[in-house]
């Protein structure tokens, strides 16, 4: 069983890790990087795929140079290789554009019998990549699996429960197929003192728009349709937290409760 | 070649029932199609859905595309994105609007590769305006509005030089008109053609949910995370005696359900239940990302969490920074203390 893991680095935005400039916006510069959340449960599936049925991951990320760290770490937990597809030319690239350099840089890697993908980035994609993957390979995808039940080789079908806001599908797919991997299910494992030592020796393959004969006309800033025309801290909801003892007292707050709970 | 004109919205069904979603989808159409002059058109694909159609017509649109074939009767990406995206090639809208959901995004992403258009995902407010980008005068651009790193941006986005700009909406942010019996609209029948290539994944079955609790509808919830760890049973408990004299329900964050403290009906967040009650209470919650795009919207917020730099407290109106064994119970007898003396 052969399996591509398409992972992202992001920033850490995990609680206290969040740093502001003196605009209020995100400052990335202070901010670590980590392996997209998602992503690890996506690479837990595949683990466990590979368990059961044998086989190799491999996984592939698009982005810049420091993403190095995330596939080594994707190593740590398990995969066999690890490509790196990273070139100047691929900066600003929105979903549409990173879809197209994925699906290039998969055609690269040779046969496969799937594609895991996380449900979304945490830095503002909202999983369109993983389907725009499927599109391009003219694959079947499979989004929001929560488990993987079955896998029927002699016919090539995957069985897996996905789930949908009111409840869950079960769902069977020919395969070569792409999924797409909720957070609910794989609790991703921790990496062995073997595996850790395995990444540090690893070499991360690197792939640029040349090796993966990529139309410059389709990346980067320029290549993609969608355009950030104005970005500014978020007013959130605009609210301002009156905090108890600090401005609010327990009376004002009961009273904000008790005039909501009148049965309207 | 025709320029390309008209909102159009994909209107989810399941089981032949609108969700609401796709009203809420009509009920900014309208207001973007009034805008722009030109019509709200919706699509709808199903099974003898022919009735869900003149529902659309009265809740806004002038015109419906339908789909009807057995193959449609429940979604499944291929054949849908086969349909929806014929639809497009052939009659060119300016803008499509999708829901942000499990079965429209994988859709709305897929249509917007085979279409090679961009799409701005999970926005909270949409707009038409003219717009100067790169020393370019664009007129009728769609303004797409959307948080980023889960509102520490709000970002606007635009798709100046593609057609048709596509848009998916969250859930909850946009209201329905109310529905006119009368209004007039144009239902067409699409002839529906798939290829065997459309048809390579099956439903099995579709289980839905014990949906006793209802998070969507209710005025007050009263939401339990993983602070309740100390003891999950006692912490709910407290929770759930909150809900009942306030006559709410009771919420819960991923990390309470992953947990197993509270079954899973009981999520409110990207993967479970998208609420904007009047008043919510975030109890222990400390506002990972995905919780805090399910409730952000709601009108008024109380967050009781012992860490003061917790996130929630940044989407909060009135904050309680302590134990919430030691508040919770203490604001329960507060509003029965009350209640008691207006009886």
């Amino acid at each position: 069983m052969q399996s591509i893991v398409l992972i992202k680095e992001v920033p850490d935005i995990r609680v206290g890790k969040v740093v502001f400039t003196e605009k209020g916006t995100l400052d990335r510069s202070k901010m670590g990087r980590m392996l997209n959340p998602d992503d690890a449960h996506a690479m837990e599936a595949a683990l466990r795929l590979r368990e059961k049925h044998g086989g190799k991951i491999t996984t592939l990320s698009m982005g810049p140079p420091t993403a190095e760290d995330s596939l080594r770490f994707s190593i740590e937990m398990g995969a066999d290789e690890a490509f790196l597809e990273s070139d100047i030319a691929l900066g600003g690239s929105d979903t549409l554009a990173t879809a197209y350099a994925l699906t290039e840089a998969i055609k690269k890697l040779g046969e496969f019998d799937f594609i895991f993908a996380g449900l979304k980035a945490l830095d503002g994609e909202t999983g369109q990549v993983g389907p725009q993957v499927a599109e391009n390979l003219h694959l079947p995808e499979v989004a929001y699996v929560e488990e993987i039940l079955n896998i029927d080789v002699d016919n090539k079908l995957i069985e897996s429960r996905t789930i949908f806001e009111g409840g869950y599908t079960i769902l069977v797919s020919k395969y070569p197929a792409l999924l797409t991997i909720t957070p609910t299910f794989y609790e991703p494992r921790r990496p062995t003192p073997m595996n850790i030592l395995k990444a540090k020796k690893a070499v991360i393959r690197k792939l640029t728009a040349k090796d993966c004969d990529l139309d410059l006309s389709r990346i980067g800033l320029n290549g993609s349709p969608t355009k950030v025309a104005k970005s500014g801290p978020g007013d959130a909801t605009g609210r301002h937290c009156k905090f108890l003892g600090e401005g609010a007292t327990l009376e004002e707050i009961i009273q904000v409760i008790t005039s909501n709970s009148v049965q309207k | 070649m025709s320029e390309p004109k008209g909102v159009w919205i994909f209107a989810e069904q399941h089981g032949n029932k609108l969700e609401d979603i796709s009203l809420e989808m009509l009920g900014k159409g309208r207001e973007l199609a009034d805008t722009l002059h030109e019509e709200l058109v919706a699509i709808l694909l199903g099974c003898e859905v022919e009735e869900l159609a003149k529902q659309l017509v009265a809740y806004g649109a002038d015109k419906v595309y339908v789909g009807d074939n057995p193959e449609l009767t429940n979604y499944r990406s291929l054949p849908y994105t086969r349909v929806v995206a014929e639809l497009a090639q052939k009659h060119k809208p300016r803008y499509m609007v999708f829901g942000a959901t499990t079965t429209s995004n994988p859709l709305a992403s897929r249509v917007s590769a085979r279409l090679n258009t961009g799409l701005a995902s999970v926005c909270t407010n949409l707009r038409v305006s003219d717009y100067d980008w790169l020393g370019k005068h664009y007129e009728k651009l769609l303004m797409q509005v959307r948080p980023d790193f889960n509102a520490f941006y709000l970002s606007t986005i635009i798709t100046p030089d593609y057609k048709p700009e596509i848009a998916t909406v969250r859930p909850g942010v946009f209201q329905p008109l109310t529905p006119d019996p009368n209004r007039k609209g144009e239902i067409i029948q699409y002839p529906v053609q798939l290829q065997p290539e459309d048809l390579v994944v099956q439903v099995k079955k579709i289980v839905k949910a014990e949906h006793t609790i209802d998070l969507k509808g209710a005025h007050i919830i009263v939401s339990g995370g993983r602070g309740v760890g100390k003891d999950p049973q006692k912490g709910f408990k407290l929770i759930q005696e909150l809900a009942q004299a306030v006559s709410g329900e009771v919420g819960a964050s991923r990390g309470a359900v992953m947990a197993g403290y509270i079954d899973g009906s009981h999520q409110v967040g990207q993967t479970g239940t998208t609420v904007r009650p009047d008043l919510y209470i975030a109890v222990g919650i400390s506002g990972a990302p995905q919780h805090l795009v399910g409730m952000s919207n709601s009108k008024k917020i109380i967050a009781i969490n012992p860490d003061k730099n917790a996130p929630i407290f940044e989407y909060a109106d009135y904050g309680i920074v302590g134990d919430l064994f030691e508040w919770v119970p203490k604001l329960t007898e507060e509003i029965r203390k009350r209640k008691a003396t207006i009886a």
